[in-house]
């Protein structure tokens, strides 16, 4: 009979009950926030016997005290209001009577999140008024996340593509970092992979907390620094450090960056602070051994029409003409006069796969190849391109040209060559003065026959030689050409030393193999009879 | 201004001056003795027309007979200077003139400056014919500025250089007799086939 009962009794219980139930969750997740945490507690016995509920939390994660607790209600129903106590450092109870339902929502604040991410379990337990213990059961929260260290910022020296590089690293953590905690580098956009030193760690503020012989590990796009923060490091702390020989970005985009992460422990578990860093700042690489030429037999002059150009490089890095093109171009000051275009076709040397390319001319220069193909050229390899020309070049001196490597539209090397262009050379020019007798004020006839087209106000320069002098300032001109209707009624003579330079000569543009002649007065004669050394003239494009 | 299209390189644009011919009042002549063939101090007057380099060189181009004894000196003053300095004499001969070239030391001078130049034993021509004198001065190197106009002095001598002696060599002596007068003449220099005896 008492077995019989003891069944029944057992039946009973088993049907009415089953073990309680928890979930709990921080209304903000980060660490150290100070938030409202939100309970379901089901008792498991739709017959409520009144006791004593328990809620602990993991010491020392969490940590209460009397003013921890400052309210303690019904979610549902804010003006029910649960009489929680604490019942120590980590834990707080409340009464669970029978006017209570099964299930209860609570919400508690305020509770301080802990100083760092992992999984805590709350445990929940329960002792009726008559002393029967519940199952204690628990419920973990896994949804904390790290903070947001206040600032970071980095540089690199040098600040070149695909360079490794000195990088200076700023931050200002939010968060406390106990001593031993670690440090986590990960480069976003792209994958700086290791030259085979390990890094140095110099460190410029904050010494006190920082290990200097740290050892890094590099792993993918990682770079992990284990027992980083030698001494605890207090909220608010700014560091400065530098780590060299880490590898700049590939290009000069603004898409990459390094998130930086703190770590409470040495084996990077348990997050405190995180914040995501851009690289700025990142310049092009010079390509190495860049020059652009024209033929060795070949003085390159004024009127050289469609002369060939070479270019030769050192690829600054992996060229993958899937996604790099290569634009060459001058300045603008000059593009007027000097413009760069190709054939069809671009033959590259040997040591290069891949088939020539073709390329597509803008307004200031070329780019190649237009259509994307899958020829490459090894980090390094000596380069030699071939297929440029000039067009006519109007007027001389010292062209620079622009070689710029893009990838995906995105520049990540450049450099500049020059070519020089010198004068033409007059087809005929002579000097006659009207007098030759020494030391005697007379007019000079400056005769040139031009080999190149003039623009409209072109001008003449002539030097004098040595003894041959002229009152500086104005000087008197008179000028004819023999394309006659192009000659300006505004010519100007000025004298300064041994130049006389005669401007705005023409009105319109004159073709070349014109003959400009000069009559200027005012020259005198030197004053012995030994030959002089020769005049010498200049023209000057002008204008159009 | 940059950038020029063509240049005259290349091309030999070269003058060469010319001496000027300065006024014939600008250079003079005048000599102690007009004696024929007689060894004589000359004096030369230049001003300068343009000016007178420093250093620089005067040649004086008398006919080739006027040599220059081995022994002359020239001296000069200057209108600006009227110290007596020595200069520099050389000169050499060939079968058109004698040129004897001043070499001096002196600063370069401006126009006006007069040159009075004293050289001693030059030969006197050995003839009364007029004879024409030139200067040219030059440059320490050697290139001409100015000259004088060969035609604008000449200088003519007028005592005889030489003695002629008459002898009646003749026994009659009344007059109207043609008999034969014996001349002895002491010939002043070489004479040429050219050369005519007039008594």
């Amino acid at each position: 009979m008492k077995h019989l009962f003891t069944l029944l009794l057992a039946a009973f219980i088993t049907i009415i009950r089953s073990d309680p139930q928890i979930t709990v969750s921080p209304s903000l997740n980060k660490i150290n926030q100070v938030t409202t945490y939100v309970f379901t507690f089901n008792i498991g016995v739709t017959s409520i016997l009144p006791g004593t509920a328990t809620i602990s939390f993991p010491s020392p994660a969490y940590s209460f005290n009397t003013s921890s607790i400052t309210s303690c209600y019904d979610s549902t129903d804010t003006s029910i209001l649960f009489g929680c106590t604490l019942t120590n450092s980590s834990a707080f109870s409340f009464r669970w009577t029978s006017a209570m339902s099964e299930q209860i929502f609570m919400s508690i604040s305020s509770i301080k999140n802990p100083s760092y991410v992992d999984n805590y379990a709350v445990s929940f337990s329960f002792v009726s008024d008559s002393g029967t213990p519940f199952t204690t059961v628990s419920s973990s929260i896994n949804s904390l996340q790290p903070d947001e260290l206040t600032s970071c910022s980095m540089s690199f020296s040098p600040t070149f593509t695909n360079t490794y590089s000195a990088v200076t690293f700023s931050l200002v953590n939010k968060s406390p970092i106990p001593a031993g905690g670690s440090l986590q580098l990960t480069f976003v956009g792209y994958t700086p992979a290791s030259n085979g030193t390990s890094l140095s760690i110099s460190v410029t503020t904050g010494a006190s907390f920082i290990n200097a012989s740290s050892i890094s590990t590099l792993i993918g796009a990682y770079y992990l620094l284990a027992n980083f923060f030698t001494t605890a490091v207090p909220s608010s702390t700014t560091l400065v450090f530098t780590l060299s020989f880490m590898l700049s970005p590939p290009t000069t985009g603004s898409s990459f960056s390094i998130t930086m992460l703190t770590y409470a422990s040495t084996n990077f578990q348990y997050k405190i602070d995180e914040r995501s860093c851009s690289i700025s700042g990142i310049t092009d690489l010079p390509t190495p051994s860049l020059s652009v030429y024209t033929s060795t037999s070949t003085t390159l002059r004024v009127g050289a029409n469609r002369a060939s150009l070479s270019m030769e490089f050192k690829a600054p890095s992996l060229i993958n003409f899937t996604t790099d093109i290569i634009t060459v171009q001058v300045a603008s000051s000059s593009s007027q006069y000097l413009f760069i275009f190709t054939l069809s076709a671009v033959p590259l040397s040997n040591n290069v796969t891949g088939s020539s390319l073709a390329g597509s001319n803008t307004t200031t220069g070329i780019f190649f190849p237009n259509v994307l193909t899958s020829s490459t050229i090894s980090s390094g390899t000596g380069t030699r391109v071939t297929g440029f020309f000039l067009n006519t070049l109007i007027n001389s001196g010292t062209k620079t040209v622009t070689v710029q490597f893009s990838r995906s539209n995105v520049s990540y090397s450049s450099n500049t060559a020059t070519i020089i262009v010198h004068p033409n050379i007059l087809v005929s020019a002579s000097v006659t003065p009207t007098s030759t007798l020494v030391l005697t004020s007379t007019t000079y006839s400056f005769v040139l026959q031009t080999a190149n087209p003039l623009g409209v106000a072109a001008a003449v320069v002539i030097t004098l030689p040595t003894n041959v002098t002229i009152a500086s300032g104005s000087c008197s001109v008179s000028a004819s050409l023999s394309a006659t209707s192009s000659l300006s009624s505004g010519i100007a003579c000025n004298a300064a030393g041994q130049v006389i330079n005669v401007t705005n000569i023409t009105s319109t543009i004159i073709a070349a193999n014109t003959t400009i002649t000069l009559n200027i007065s005012g020259i005198t004669n030197p004053a012995v009879t030994k030959a002089t050394n020769t005049f010498f003239y200049q023209t000057y494009y002008g204008t159009g | 201004m940059t950038n020029p299209v063509d240049d005259s390189t290349g091309h030999n644009l070269t003058i060469t001056p010319s001496a000027i011919t300065i006024p014939n009042s600008y250079f003079t002549v005048s000599r102690a003795d007009t004696t024929n063939m007689k060894y004589t101090t000359y004096t030369f007057t230049y001003r300068v027309y343009t000016s007178f380099p420093a250093n620089g060189i005067m040649t004086l181009i008398l006919p080739t007979a006027m040599v220059v004894s081995s022994g002359a000196n020239a001296t000069y003053t200057l209108s600006s200077d009227a110290t007596n300095q020595s200069v520099a004499i050389t000169n050499s001969t060939n079968s058109t003139s004698n040129r004897i070239t001043l070499t001096f030391t002196t600063a370069t001078l401006p126009s006006n400056t007069v040159f009075t130049i004293a050289i001693s034993n030059i030969l006197n021509y050995y003839s009364y014919k007029p004879i024409n004198i030139q200067m040219i001065t030059s440059s320490s190197d050697g290139f001409a500025i100015e000259q004088s106009n060969l035609a604008a002095f000449s200088l003519t001598n007028t005592a005889p250089d030489t003695t002629i002696t008459a002898s009646d060599s003749n026994s009659n002596t009344v007059n109207g007799n043609s008999i034969t007068y014996v001349f002895a003449i002491r010939t002043p220099s070489l004479l040429y086939t050219t050369d005519l005896i007039s008594i």
